[in-house]
Formats: C-alpha cells, structure tokens, sequence
C-alpha cells in the first residue's frame, strides 16, 4: 500500500465518518462546527485530485465564509437550540431508499462508461497563449467563458440584497465588545489582508488564486473588522452601503460595454487580454468581499433601519 | 450590417437600469423606472429588425464561440419570448410604480429593492432565451431563482417569509439536479452547446441520464405536477407585482427552456414512454389544479393554482409532437402562444387582484362581494384575462388550445383532447366562480364602514393591467404577423401548405 492510496483512503472515510456525524448533531452550533471542519478535510481531498485552485476556494468559502454567514445566522436561530424532531422513520426510511437507488444508478451508469473523451481541456491549453492568462482556470472564468462570471456576479448581488430585505434585528442579545487579544489581532491582521488580497487578484493570471479566493479573503476582513471595536461597514449611509454593493458590477458591466468596440461582450484582443482581464478580476474580487460581508452583518441582524444598540 | 453585439443588449441594459435603480437616491427612482422599463423594452426592436432581414442571428459574447465559449441565438420563438418579456416587464413596471409608491416608513426600504431584483429578473430571462449553452442556462436560472426568494420577501409578512424560504429550498433543489444532468452530459459528450450536442446523439447511458436529470430539474422549477407543492404559497403571499412575475413569466421560462433542449435535437435521446410521461403528467396536473383551484377561497389561490393547471396544458406539447402530427409547425405555435398567453393573462389577472387587495383591504372571496361596484376596473381586467385563461375566442389562448385539440385528434389521441375541453370547463368553473362573488351585491351593506389609510389611484395601476390583458386578445386579428416571425429558424419543420 502506497502513502498517497492510505492518505486517500483515511480522508475518504473521514469524510464520510464526519458527513454522517454532522447530520446526528442535536443543536444548530454543533453542527454548523462540524460542517466547517468537514469543509477543511474537503478543501484537503480536493487538493488530492489536482485541483488546487478548487481546494484554495473550498477552503476559503466553505469552512470560512459559508462558517461566518452560519455562525452569524445562529444569533436569530440559537446557539442551543435543539433541532425539532426528525420525520417519522418510514417518512425517513423512504427518502434514504430514493436517494439509495438513485445514488446505486447513477454510480453504476458513470463507472458503466469510465472511457470518456477529454472534453474541452486540450482546447483550451490551445487557446491559453491567446487568452492573456497563463492559468487555464482564470482563462476560462474571465475570458473564455466570461458571460457567465458576469451572471454569477450577480446572483451574488442579489443573494447580498435578499438577505439586505430580511434585515431585521435581532432583539436582547447585545453583542459583547470586542476583548484586547482580539484588538491586536486585528490590528496586526488589516495591513496583512490589504497585502495578500491584492496580491491573489494578481497571482490568478499564473497560478491558482484569484478573483473568488481574494473576494473570500477580503470578506474575512470585512467580518472582522465588523466584530471590531469601530464596525464602520454598517454605520455607512444606506445609500452609500448599496451603492458600494454594486460597485464591483458596475465595474464588471462597464467593462463588458466597454469591449464592445473590439466585438461582442468581453471580447479582448490577445494582446490586451491580460490587462482587461487583471481589471475584471479586481472589480470581481470587490464585489464578492463586499456583498459577503454585508450578507454578513445582515444574517447578524445588524442592517435594519431601526439600529439595534450596537455596544 | 448587424453590430456583433446587438444580442448582449437585452441583457445589457436591464442590468444597467437594475445597478441605476439600487444606487440612485429615492425620489427618481419612479421617473427611472418608467423610463428604463421602456428603453429596455424597446431594444427589443432592433433586434427583431434584424431577425426579419437577416434570418436567425448567430453570436458569441467572449468571441470564442462554441463550443469553446458561450453562443448566443436569435431566432422565430426565442424573439417572440423577448417581445413576451418585454411586454410583461413595462406592464409590470409601471403598474409597480403605482402599487408601491404610499409605503409605511418601515417597508420602504424593502420596497425599495423590488426595482433591482426586477429589472436582474428581467436580464435574466432575456439571457435564459437567448443562450445556447447549458451551463449557461443553469447560471441565468439560479440569477432568476434567488432574485424571485428576494421579491418574496418583499411582502415583509411571516406567511411570505416561510413561502421564500420553502421557494429558495425547491429551486435550489431543483437547480442543483439540473446542473448535475448538464454534469453527465459534459462528461459523455465533452460539449455544453445545444446546436452542437446534435452531433452526439447515439443514445448511450450517460447522455440519458444527464438528460433525465435535466429535465426532472426543470419540471420542478415549471411547476408541473405533482412537482408543484411549492408553488401556490410563493405566488399567492408575494406582493400582486412580484406574483405577476413569478406566474406570468418565470414559471414560463422554466418550459421555454425544457422545450428549447428537446427540441433543438436532445429530445432524441428520449425513450417514447418519456414523451408520453409527461403529456400524462401535463394531463393529471390540469386536472389536479382546476379542481383545487374550485376549492380555494382567496382569489390570489385561485389565481396560483390555476397556474398548475395552466402550466399543465404546455407539456401536452412533449406527448403530441412524438406523434407524427400532420402539422408540426401549427402545434409548435399553439404551444408557443398558450404559454406567452398564458404568461400576459396571468399577469394581468394578479395586477388585477392587487388592485382588489390594496382597496378591500382582503382577498378572501366572502369579503369581496359586491366589489364589482366599487372597483369596476378591476374586474374588468380580470375579465378580459378571464376570457384567455378559459381558452374562450377570441383569444390566443384558444388559438393555442384549438390547435393542440386538432393535432390531438388528428394523432388519434382523442383522450387528450378530452382532456384539453375538460380543463377549459374547470377553469370556467373556478373563474366564475370568482365572478359570482364579485358580481353579486351585499345582503346588507355594513353601517359602519372603517377608516383605511387612502388608497392609491388605481389608474396608475389598472391601465399597465388593462393593456396587458388586451395584449392576449389584439394579435388575433393580425396572426400571420407573429406567425411569419415563428417560423424563422424554428426547430420544427414547416407545414408545405400556407
């Protein structure tokens, strides 16, 4: 037995091990816990099927953003709370059957026709000295495919702004002022993320990183520096704070318009591909970390219009 | 000489006019609205210009072009869903303008947000209709899916609340065994573009599986029974405006884009037992919609549910093209003008019940009696959107149902046709039901009557509805016109008799 197939094989049935414990958690708290450190062994196994670029995002938007924005929830929903009672067991005993036989069929169809054709990766390793990235996941996110970048920007837009519309308080629960270790910490961490956020943007074009892992990041930044002793995120004007919502789309859309005159939308002519596309992934990068950290201080209850007394 | 980006423009603008809405200050959003609405609607032209001149348009936003990138396509049916969307979005707009200009100090913020999440509804479906590309597809629906939760919300009630999240959890769902079908398609085909994907169609056990999935994800979103628990809550508890745009066109699109994959060539790959499934399907969800709709007693229920059956009548289209209709070209049209029909009546109708909603301060029928009197404009508009929804002449809602009732009998499917005229009785049933209510006086009128805050003027509001409701009932007269432009490039062949 090689060390790669006992790594694979304690990962895959910690995986499922966690799966199954997460599921059996009697309170909202532990099991949002659980569910991040499953999302930290997955960021892990991805890594194991050479997709570092996937793993660095599962890390950053599962156990991290995905974590927060639950955690975040849990102070409308209680920590403690115990779960109502499940379904009844034939109602359970069924649904675990469908999925069953689903599962079994469709398991069996992909092992069926394991030989299939490679897909487009051969074209678009062609198409990558034209693409002005020389990491084929950003070519394919920004330039190949960036119509679609622009859409998923916007459902993000609109996930921000959704949760924007339920924005009431939360009322009785005080939020606890921020104690000396954490001041430090965020003093010491600011000038860090305005360091590495940046510097993912700018390494996507080589490397794996890039728009979405710095967006996560520098939602970390925005999260933080809302638990921090001055959250001046949620004290902006609201039409500041929807204005900066769409910020990084207007970017994104401006710069779609703006490409028109060299063809269609987010057209880029090789030569000045790289350059549009550092542009783009800046603007996408703005937008994630902002509408994340509001759709942060919105699950916390901190975005209603009658302010909660906050510390 | 057409602009090589003169499709991106449908989806352009409404995003331009959603990012303005949400950043301009508050007093000119109004005017905005009315304006953007109309500029958007109006971009619609040019396009259809160059339909008519230059046969089906053919782009590649990206300039890679399939299967590398994402291709868009203009052609007969996809334009008259942008004219549909059109249509439904400035009727919609402006009616909204009206509906939630008086808010309370607490709900206009949320109010406030309808006219983004619209106008990204909007661009979104554009996109849906013109996109050839799966995944892109799955992407457009996910923008219109999560903006529909957020336009629930707005309603701001604890009923709303609950229906939002039980929305979000179905499309999720739904979407996510979509994505999972275009996955096995990918991965046998190596190709996520539908004109292409009609190179690889040899059935084989992976591509019908990714295409059994696809649609399963798709019949949850359109609402088809029995997929379609979710769907009465959600439209009935959403603001009139918001349920306009879920029944009228979002459930709508969620059939454009089932037919759109089949017929462009996947639907090959489909055994006959699948075809005939869903015009089952199709059959038992008439059915099953009309007689609860005859059971509900708020007028927005009966609106809802009536959309269960309605939505019912276009999936009698998968059963009736597998048989070898004499006339293919008339029974794809009459699926096409049932559901854009169906899309501007429905609309209308809600429009109409807001109005009743915002002046009777309810919906439940007991307490509408006699509104008739009071608010005659309203049940006008729900008249004349009666007619279509009841399949009656002149409407395109009989030409629809007409013709699928000739191909039904002509394939020698007599049952459907059965039920095609049974579901027209029940949706007469329900709807004069509605009528008789709102018709008949009040045994005594109430003494006291108690002190509402102003309601808003309801020509604002009922003139967007009025047109609307006009719009399934005017294009009879010229039929060959939206006629001429179906049969450009569409996906089924043309009959050789004029």
């Amino acid at each position: 037995m090689t060390p790669e197939l006992l790594i694979d094989l304690i990962l895959s049935i910690s995986l499922l091990l966690l799966a199954m414990v997460t599921l059996r958690q009697r309170t909202p708290g532990d099991a949002v816990i659980q569910l991040m450190i499953f999302g930290l062994l997955l960021a892990l196994s991805w890594l194991r099927v050479q997709a570092p670029d996937l793993s660095l995002t599962e890390a950053a938007i599962g156990p991290g953003v995905t974590g927060a924005l639950l955690l975040a929830s849990l102070r409308r929903i209680g920590f403690h709370r115990p779960f109502p009672p499940p379904a009844s067991l034939p109602f359970r005993a069924a649904a675990s059957l469908g999925c069953g036989i689903v599962g079994v069929v469709l398991s069996w169809i992909l092992l069926q026709s394991w030989d299939r054709p490679q897909g487009l990766t051969e074209l678009a390793y062609q198409h990558l000295p034209e693409s002005g990235s020389k990491n084929p996941i950003t070519a394919v996110i920004l330039n190949y495919r960036g119509y679609d970048t622009l859409l998923e920007i916007g459902v993000l837009l609109v996930a921000a702004l959704s949760v924007y519309t339920l924005a009431a308080p939360v009322r009785g629960k005080a939020v606890k002022p921020p104690g000396a270790i954490f001041r430090l910490y965020l003093r010491m961490m600011t000038p860090l993320f305005l360091l590495v956020v940046p510097y993912m943007v700018w390494i996507g074009g080589y490397a794996p990183g890039g728009a979405f892992q710095a967006g996560a990041l520098l939602s970390g930044l925005g999260v933080l520096t809302l638990l921090g002793p001055r959250p001046w995120p949620i004290q902006l004007r609201r039409k500041l704070l929807r204005a900066s919502l769409a910020l990084g789309f207007i970017l994104f859309l401006v710069v779609a318009v703006w490409t028109w005159r060299y063809g269609d939308f987010l057209t880029y002519p090789p030569a000045e591909a790289s350059k549009w596309i550092l542009v783009i992934e800046s603007s996408c990068a703005l937008s994630i970390g902002i509408c994340l950290t509001v759709m942060f201080a919105g699950c916390a209850g901190w975005l209603s219009e009658e302010r909660e007394g906050f510390r | 000489m057409i602009p090589p980006w003169l499709l991106t423009l449908p989806v352009a603008l409404p995003l331009a006019c959603a990012l303005l809405a949400l950043t301009l200050p508050a007093p000119w959003t109004g005017r905005w609205v009315r304006m953007g609405s109309l500029l958007c609607a109006l971009t619609i032209f040019p396009c259809i210009r160059a339909l008519l001149q230059h046969g089906p348009i053919r782009q590649n936003p990206g300039g890679w072009g399939a299967p590398l990138g994402i291709q868009l396509y203009l052609d007969g049916p996809s334009a008259l869903f942008l004219i549909f969307a059109a249509l439904l979005g400035v009727g919609v707009g402006w009616y909204a303008v009206a509906y939630f200009t008086p808010g309370k100090a607490g709900t206009r913020a949320r109010q406030f947000l309808f006219w983004p999440l619209w106008f990204v509804t909007w661009a979104a479906v554009n996109s849906l209709f013109l996109t050839l590309d799966l995944f892109n597809i799955y992407v457009s629906m996910e923008l219109v899916s999560i903006a529909g939760v957020g336009l629930i919300l707005i309603a701001g009630s604890s009923g709303a609340t609950r229906a939002a999240l039980q929305y979000q959890m179905q499309t999720l769902v739904a979407g996510l065994i979509y994505l999972l079908g275009v996955g096995l398609v990918y991965n046998a085909t190596g190709n996520l573009d539908l004109h292409l994907l009609r190179d690889y169609l040899e059935p084989g056990p992976l591509k019908n599986a990714g295409l059994a999935l696809m649609t399963a994800g798709l019949l949850i979103k359109a609402a088809l029974f029995p997929m379609h628990f979710w769907l009465p809550k959600a439209h009935a508890d959403a603001p009139a405006p918001v349920s306009a745009i879920l029944s009228g066109l979002v459930v709508t699109t969620a059939f454009v884009m089932l037919s759109k994959i089949w017929f462009s060539g996947l639907g090959v790959l489909a055994p006959v037992s699948l075809h005939l499934a869903l015009g089952a399907l199709g059959s038992a969800g008439i059915l099953w919609g009309g007689i609860l709709a005859l059971q509900q007693r708020r007028l927005k229920r009966i609106l809802a549910y009536s959309t269960v059956s309605q939505v019912g009548y276009l999936f009698l289209v998968f059963a009736l093209t597998f048989q070898d209709t004499p006339d293919p070209a008339r029974l794809w049209s009459g699926a096409v003008y049932l559901a854009i029909s169906h899309g501007l009546a429905k609309g209308a109708a809600f429009m109409a019940a807001g109005v009743l909603q915002k002046h009777e301060g309810t919906d439940q029928l007991s307490l509408l009696r006699g509104a008739a009197l009071r608010n005659p404009g309203a049940v006008a508009v729900l008249a004349v959107a009666s007619i279509n929804l009841m399949g009656l002449p002149p409407s395109l809602g009989f030409v629809g149902k007409w013709w699928m009732i000739k191909s039904a009998i002509y394939t020698g499917q007599g049952g459907l046709a059965v039920i095609l005229l049974l579901g027209g009785l029940l949706s007469g049933a329900y709807l004069f039901r509605v009528f008789e209510a709102l018709l008949r006086p009040k045994e005594t009128e109430s003494s006291v009557t108690e002190e509402r805050p102003a309601p808003p003027s309801r020509l604002g509001m009922l003139l967007p509805a009025m047109l609307l409701a006009l719009a399934t009932l005017l294009p009879v007269l010229f039929l060959s016109v939206p006629n001429r432009i179906l049969s450009i490039g569409s996906p089924v062949p043309q009959a050789s008799t004029p």
